[in-house]
């Protein structure tokens, strides 16, 4: 009894036991508080300051894992863009000391410097991602202070635009963008998902009004393709099908296989000014998160994709919680905070002593991936007045 | 079927034809031949009466003996009887030669044939061997591939144990999963290790054990190959030296046949 008793008093114990806050999956409080999630934070961006290459880059473009040897060497080139980017946010986003500053304006000035991704092969069109969030990080970038001067603003404006050009060459016939075509292949790609056009589709406005794209169809098809993908039982479809299925069994389009789809699909969507979803609705796909939680975890660092129950895949768990901090953030302000101290224990329960964390394989853009995300989802939930602005 | 062959069956087909003609021949031979004696009307229309006593003939030659115009009637119809019977006689001889010319060439058609097919299969199994012995290191080449493959299988899947191990090595949450993917790799490293020493195991068989007994096949094959052409050049000669003497016994009988009879007891054989 007293052995239960001490249990019960450790699960609530609000202070971390050591610099490492969990340990085990028994350890895990239901909540934690913005004190602890600030400590994570703080050793999630030191990591991502640490990391830094002497370019201004972060990882690298070879492959680190012996385990994704089968792409297209360029592949491993857009995931460590895609990766960057994600950095580059998260820094524009947190808190800034010196030594953040320093790494974001060395960071920006690779990005805006280095090569433009390319199509790895036919069926490999991965360098979707870098164009996804480029133009995202572009202009969040644009928008921040720190690069108001002029030549920032042409290099990163110009950047911008030819991840949109890209984008918008890419979009696929039925409004969306993916990372992989099908035979016939052809330049303009045919397969999209719901989560991958969520990444971009807030930000399509911005950029549309900075004169990136003149075509308003090309916003307009995106926002009814994640419509479209939206399922009665509350999920979002994978890709858009001609005939919607409600998963069912193990389906990946069952709720349970749509976690992470419903936060960015609920968030996104919302952001586009869709009526269908209300705050109700992103409280039930919250709800639904947090209910089902255990299928993210058991997925997470799965190696093989989809592997996991309901084909979750590993490497969802952190870009699901950043979005589900976002979709927090579009619910009222009074109710936030209770959804974010629920949030926060799953993602510092997976940080390692060195403030990084992961959700796939140990290649080192997953790392900084996930750090990043990691970052920005706790950000999220802090009380900070730009992101009470966002 | 060659000409010769068609006018020998062409006689032969003729045979029933011919034979009534041979018979009618020698009955003309015996009216001939018994022509000057020639009989009374009224016994023209009768049977012969062939005298009987108690039952048996009676040799009226013997009664009649030192009658000339009797002694000649009837060596005059043992004559027209031998010289029929000799006809008929040298009919066969003639179309036993035919025949035996015929089954003979047939023989010996099927005896070359034989020879052919045993000199092709012979052919053949020198050809395999050949091969067998060009695709020898191909094979050697294709195991010893298969042995490096699954070496390098065996690296590779150590190697993923290795990295999957530093993965979950810095993750401490994940524990149920690190350990159903670290039994899955440690399970991969042990299949791969296996498989290696299956993959060992065979390329040894193969050169020590496979390889030596197919060589020994082929040779085997090659011998009896060998062996079965000597066989069918053999039968072949065989087949034509009895064939020739076959041959020469008939033509002997035709020929002996064909000689004018001038000793009635002479034999034709």
């Amino acid at each position: 009894m007293l052995t239960l008793l001490a249990l019960a008093v450790l699960a609530q114990d609000p202070q971390p036991k050591s610099e490492r806050e969990l340990r085990a999956a028994k350890d895990v409080p239901e909540t934690m508080t913005q004190e602890q999630a600030l400590a994570s934070l703080e050793r999630s961006l030191a990591f991502i300051t640490s990391s830094q290459n002497p370019d201004g880059s972060w990882c690298g473009s070879a492959p680190d894992s012996v385990m994704e040897l089968g792409f297209n060497p360029e592949t491993y080139y857009t995931w460590q863009l895609g990766a960057v980017e994600l950095t580059l946010m998260s820094l524009m986003q947190c808190d800034e000391t010196p030594e953040r500053r320093r790494a974001l304006e060395r960071g920006m000035e690779w990005l805006c410097t280095t090569r433009l991704p390319a199509r790895g092969s036919d069926w490999d069109v991965d360098y979707m991602w870098p164009s996804l969030y480029g133009v995202v990080c572009a202009l969040d970038a644009l928008d921040d202070p720190r690069f108001a001067a002029q030549e920032w603003q042409r290099k990163i404006d110009a950047r911008g635009r030819a991840f949109m050009e890209i984008l918008e060459r890419s979009q696929v016939p039925d409004g969306g963008w993916g990372y992989y075509d099908d035979p016939p292949f052809t330049n303009r790609p045919k397969w999209a998902t719901s989560f991958a056009t969520a990444t971009v589709v807030p930000a399509l406005a911005d950029a549309q009004k900075r004169g990136w794209f003149a075509d308003p169809k090309v916003r307009e098809r995106a926002v009814a393709y994640i419509a479209g993908c939206a399922l009665p039982n509350g999920a979002y479809e994978y890709d858009l099908n001609p005939i919607p299925r409600a998963g069912v069994g193990e389906s990946i389009n069952s709720v349970k296989g749509s976690l992470g789809r419903i936060q960015i699909c609920n968030w996104a969507l919302r952001r586009c000014g869709i009526k269908f979803v209300t705050d109700e609705k992103i409280r039930e796909g919250l709800g639904f998160f947090m209910e089902h939680h255990r299928f993210l975890d058991v997925a997470r660092m799965r190696p093989v994709p989809h592997e996991a129950y309901y084909a979750n895949a590993g490497y969802f768990y952190f870009f699901g919680h950043y979005y589900a901090a976002l979709a927090i953030n579009e619910l009222p302000a009074t109710e936030r905070e209770a959804w974010h101290a629920k949030l926060r224990p799953h993602l510092v329960k997976c940080q390692y002593d060195d403030g990084s964390t992961s959700d796939f394989l140990h290649s080192r853009y997953d790392i900084l991936a996930s750090t990043a995300y990691a970052a920005m989802a706790l950000d999220l939930g802090l009380p900070d007045a730009r992101t009470d602005a966002r | 079927m060659s000409t010769a062959a068609l006018a020998r069956l062409a006689a032969l087909l003729a045979l029933p034809v011919l034979l009534p003609s041979c018979i009618l021949v020698a009955e003309e031979t015996r009216e001939t031949v018994s022509a000057p004696c020639e009989a009374t009307p009224a016994e023209a229309g009768k049977p012969a009466v062939v005298p009987m006593v108690e039952g048996q003939p009676v040799d009226k030659s013997a009664e009649t003996k030192g009658e000339a115009p009797a002694s000649a009637e009837a060596k005059a119809r043992a004559k027209a009887r031998k010289a029929e019977k000799r006809a008929h006689e040298l009919e066969l001889a003639r179309m036993e030669l035919e025949l035996a010319s015929m089954e003979g060439e047939r023989e010996t058609q099927e005896c070359k044939r034989k020879l052919d097919e045993a000199r092709r299969e012979l052919d053949e199994t020198r050809r395999a061997m050949e091969h067998f012995r060009t695709k020898l290191p191909r094979e050697i080449a294709d195991k010893q591939l298969d042995l490096d493959r699954s070496t390098q299988g065996k690296l590779e899947a150590e190697q993923e144990l290795r990295e999957m191990e530093a993965t979950y090595a810095k993750d401490q949450f994940a524990t149920d999963t690190k350990e159903l993917v670290l039994t899955r790799h440690r399970r991969r490293v042990e299949f791969a290790t296996r498989g290696l020493e299956l993959a060992q195991a065979e390329f040894n068989d193969l050169k020590t054990v496979d390889m030596p007994r197919r060589e020994r096949e082929h040779e085997k094959k090659l011998r009896d190959a060998e062996a079965e052409v000597r066989d069918a050049e053999f039968a072949l000669v065989r087949k034509e030296l009895g064939l020739r003497m076959e041959l020469a016994r008939k033509r002997w009988a035709v020929a002996e046949l064909e000689r004018p009879d001038d000793d009635g007891d002479a034999k034709g054989d």
